[in-house]
């Protein structure tokens, strides 16, 4: 059932893929017919050069070894043989904010830990994303109470957004691909100096609206009088 | 002697060159590529999220330079054994006694070193 | 039946009548109001002098009681401070109260009778605003130092939402990390002594070894630990204050998230207690669906535990073992309740639907698997020779010293004593099955561990005797306030479908009267204390967690050990930090 779910999903982000390349091509026919020739060589080398780190950033997108509450549980599940986010080139947890990539807020942003939260970050090395764990990161979830900060993007920019409570190992992951896909379509300055610091990232459009239509043609939906599914021993008659 | 001399310098002086030139680039290439950011925690030392309590240039206990200490000198007498490890057979038995005794003597000190509790980590076991 | 226990009679005459006066509750725990003059000598009596003393402080709280309408109300009792005891002697608890003006919030502290009542004293402080006379440093606990305010009395916003909304200025950061900043003078420690000059480190909050947010101020010397200072309330979730504004019914999920590793166990004790105010009886089936899942989550928390235990003392690998076996657990709970870590699954008088089709199957052969894995990992962990190196004789305490701290669990357990509620006080059907309780007699580390590891294996063969000797039947009480009601019972005519509306949207009104449950959770005892006004809420929920007392204990064990050690103890004391802080 969850396969399902997730494949119009790639579809989807195959496309907009596409649709980023057409516009690229788009941009240079324009600079060749204005005969900047020596400009579009430049860009081709920065462009692909941006490209290749853009590519290194996403499939290496190391976590700070960082949680809060239950979702980190989750996020340590994730990390383990039967779902192994090594397989994403995210299993070299750092236990420094400084060699961190990602920050994974990984349960309820507590206000005595919100400064503390806001440190860790401050104490991460640019380029630095953050992942919302969980209902409570994301929202303050079901704990609307003097205690909790009601999301973490009260004070920290966020990439990505997990729902759940706590989210599923794989649920997390698939929160990782996305960031991976943004991270891979993003352009950062090659380098400070140049001049402002000027980030070019894509809209990506949220996960609910592309996955809406198949999940409104979903008619079956399993019943909790069986076991839903069986282990392998389990293929028998019963 | 004097033809030799100034030519093994000069590759001496190439060399060192080249390990500026690759560190230099390196550290230059490395300030210039990347961005920066900067915030008030950004450059204070991690502890956990906590701004750390007092100086990190105290005075630490002896027992660490002891430990430190002992383990430089236990560990450069290695060099003796390796060089002579390289001309075992031409040096013969009377060398090879003569690194007994020396190894021996080393032997002695680490139990002594031992003994009197140079390498105890800790001041009085619970 | 109450009135005529002999340790009422012995405090009436030792004490007088008035510093003793009987109070009626819903459970059958005895419980008196003393007064504020008396209350010291009172429990120093029950401690050290009596006969089968109460040697534990289990648990210790206060009710603001101003606005209770079941309770005749002056201002003499506008708070009450709850002190429970527990004898093992006796297998008894005993609850003490003693009433407080508001315009005198003021009570002896009992820190000289029992360590661990620092703690308890200071959460009382932080959160009612009652004060301790001789308290060694009442300070807040949970909250920052920056709270205006005290959180559980009746007239501090409970929401979020009610309050101004939080920002986080650049200035407010700087000043709240100020406030972090450990200082030793505050605690009256020293930072040079006999030329040692000390260090302080924070282990914590954001520490792998703490196994969440927990912050431990250490003091070395070198390397070795002179002194510990916890800090605690980084997760703190207001779990209390929750209670007191969910209904009866929608307070079950909150309750998943105390233990977090526990799952379903922490329901159990909340819905004993509810049942019991309620006078529900639960069906045998249920009972016997309920211990399953609890015993399944035991086993899942233990797990998490084992792994990451002995990644603390250097083992890298086996924690992927025992995460992998930890999924053959949930996939039964998803199988059953649809849900992983937080099914919120057990409903006030059974439980939410009955077992799927095929379920004997799954849990047959999770019971075939686990026991061969289980013995490969006593050669891989617990033989391990550098493992036993790290863990043995470290982080030791006697029963006598568990008892005063307030030790429950497998850590009481390690140290010799065999005490278990599930043995000692069975609910929900536990003196029907067969299983031991396992001991060990050093307790340190090692025998902690020891002790856990036993105790997967009586789970399972108490699971096995689920598996094999289901009842059948309903899973739900034929009761008026069993939420959701059957849908038999309605749909009959307007009023049944009044009262089913009723019923599922504001849920059950609990009868009026206060109950304790507690349980053998997967940490210790956990109990809950509920006071029941009549209404669709609770008027004061309490929740007594194990883990609150056992992180209190280990600065005192960890004295002396070098810091490496202290990763292996806080390893094997197996904490929650949501239970600590609730």
């Amino acid at each position: 059932m969850h396969r399902d779910r997730v494949s119009p999903n790639n579809q989807e982000s195959a496309e907009t893929h596409q649709a980023d390349e057409n516009t690229d091509r788009n941009r240079l026919r324009l600079l060749e017919a204005d005969g900047y020739q020596e400009a579009v060589r430049r860009v081709i080398v920065l462009a692909r050069l941006q490209d290749l780190l853009a590519w290194g950033r996403k499939n290496s997108l190391w976590p700070f070894n960082f949680g809060l509450s239950c979702c980190y549980i989750e996020m340590a599940t994730s990390l383990t043989s039967r779902y192994d986010i090594a397989r994403f080139g995210s299993e070299v947890v750092r236990g420094s904010p400084r060699q961190a990539d990602v920050i994974v807020i990984a349960g309820t942003v507590f206000r005595k830990m919100a400064p503390i939260i806001k440190r860790l970050y401050e104490q991460m090395m640019e380029p630095r994303w953050v992942i919302s764990m969980g209902s409570c990161a994301n929202s303050g979830g079901m704990y609307d109470v003097y205690s909790v900060v009601q999301g973490v993007d009260k004070f920290l920019p966020v990439d990505v957004y997990v729902p759940g409570c706590p989210p599923a190992p794989h649920t997390l992951m698939e929160g990782l691909l996305l960031l991976q896909e943004a991270v891979g379509s993003e352009r950062r300055p090659l380098s400070w100096v140049l001049g402002p610091e000027h980030i070019k990232r894509p809209i990506l459009p949220a996960r609910r609206d592309l996955a809406r239509e198949s999940r409104q043609q979903a008619r079956t939906f399993p019943g909790m009088d069986t076991v839903a599914w069986y282990s392998s021993k389990d293929q028998g008659p019963r | 002697m004097e033809g030799e001399t100034p030519e093994s310098l000069q590759s001496l002086f190439w060399y060192a060159t080249a390990v500026f030139v690759v560190i230099g680039t390196t550290l230059l290439v490395s300030y210039l590529v990347g961005e920066r950011h900067e915030s008030p925690a950004t450059s204070d030392p991690y502890e956990s999220g906590i701004v750390p309590t007092g100086s990190n240039r105290f005075r630490v206990p002896v027992q660490f330079y002891l430990v430190a200490m002992l383990f430089v000198i236990f560990d450069l007498e290695a060099v003796y054994v390796f060089a002579w490890a390289l001309v075992v057979r031409e040096a013969g038995w009377p060398a090879f006694w003569e690194m007994t005794i020396f190894i021996g003597v080393l032997l002695i000190a680490l139990i002594y070193v031992w003994r009197v509790g140079a390498l105890d980590w800790r001041k009085n076991a619970p | 039946m109450m009135h005529d226990l002999p340790i009422l009679d012995e405090l009436r005459l030792r004490f007088g009548k008035d510093s003793a006066q009987i109070e009626e509750t819903r459970d059958d725990i005895p419980t008196i109001s003393t007064n504020k003059a008396s209350v010291l000598p009172l429990l120093r009596f029950l401690k050290e002098d009596t006969d089968q003393p109460y040697r534990m402080l289990f648990d210790m709280t206060a009710i603001d009681e101003r606005n209770r309408t079941t309770r005749p109300m002056d201002a003499s009792n506008e708070f009450t401070a709850v002190y429970t005891l527990f004898s093992f002697d006796r297998n008894q608890d005993l609850r003490v109260k003693v009433p407080l003006a508001s315009d005198d919030l003021l009570l002896p502290s009992i820190t000289s009778i029992w360590p661990s009542a620092n703690w308890y004293e200071r959460e009382i402080w932080d959160m009612f605003g009652i004060r301790f006379n001789g308290h060694p440093y009442l300070r807040r606990l949970l909250m920052p130092k920056s709270w205006e305010g005290h959180p559980l009395r009746k007239d501090h916003p409970a929401r979020a939402t009610e309050m101004t909304p939080y920002e986080l200025e650049e200035e407010d950061e700087q000043t709240e990390q100020d406030l972090l900043k450990f200082s030793p003078e505050e605690w009256g420690m020293q930072r040079t002594h006999d030329q040692v000059e000390y260090m302080f480190l924070n282990l914590g909050p954001a520490h792998t070894g703490t196994h969440g947010i927990l912050r431990l101020v250490v003091q070395l010397a070198g390397e070795q630990i002179v002194d510990i200072v916890p800090d605690i309330g980084f997760h703190h979730r207001a779990a209390e204050k929750m209670g007191e504004r969910q209904t009866w019914h929608t307070y079950i999920p909150y309750t998943d998230r105390i233990d977090y590793l526990g799952g379903v166990m922490n329901e159990l004790p909340y819905l004993l207690a509810v049942e019991r105010l309620a006078g529900i009886r639960v069906p045998a089936r249920a009972q016997v669906i309920r211990v399953m899942l609890a015993e399944l989550f035991r086993i899942a928390s233990h797990l998490v535990w084992y792994g990451t235990f002995a990644q603390d003392v250097g083992q890298l690998s086996p924690v992927f073992y025992m995460f992998t076996d930890r999924e053959r657990v949930f996939h039964i709970i998803e199988a059953i309740t649809g849900g992983r870590m937080h099914p919120g699954w057990f409903r006030i008088g059974g439980v939410a639907h009955d077992l799927p089709q095929g379920w004997e199957h799954l849990v047959r052969e999770f019971l075939e698997y686990l026991p061969p894995r289980l013995n490969e990992y006593d050669d891989l962990v617990l033989g391990n020779r550098i493992f036993q190196a790290r863990t043995k004789g470290v982080g030791r305490y006697t029963t006598q010293e568990a008892m005063d701290w307030g030790v429950t669990g497998p850590g009481l357990r390690a140290t010799g004593f065999s005490w278990d509620f599930r043995k000692t006080q069975p609910y929900s059907g536990y003196e029907q099955f067969d299983f031991e309780v396992p001991t060990a007699t050093n307790g340190d580390c090692y025998d902690r561990g020891l002790v856990r590891v036993e105790e997967m294996r009586q789970s399972l063969r108490i699971i096995e005797q689920c598996l094999n000797q289901m009842p059948e039947g309903p899973t739900k009480a034929d009761h008026a306030l069993t939420t959701p009601p059957d849908k038999a019972r309605t749909l009959h005519d307007i009023e049944t479908l009044i009262q089913h509306f009723l019923a599922v949207s504001w849920g059950p009104r609990i009868p009026a009267g206060e109950v304790m449950a507690k349980v053998e959770a997967t940490k210790g005892c956990n109990a809950y204390y509920l006071i029941s006004d009549g209404a669709p809420w609770p008027y004061r929920v309490r929740i007594r967690t194990p883990s609150f007392p056992h992180i209190q204990m280990v600065p005192s064990i960890s004295k002396g050990h070098l810091l490496s050690d202290l990763l292996a103890i806080l390893g094997s004391v197996d904490f929650v930090l949501a239970d600590v802080d609730r």
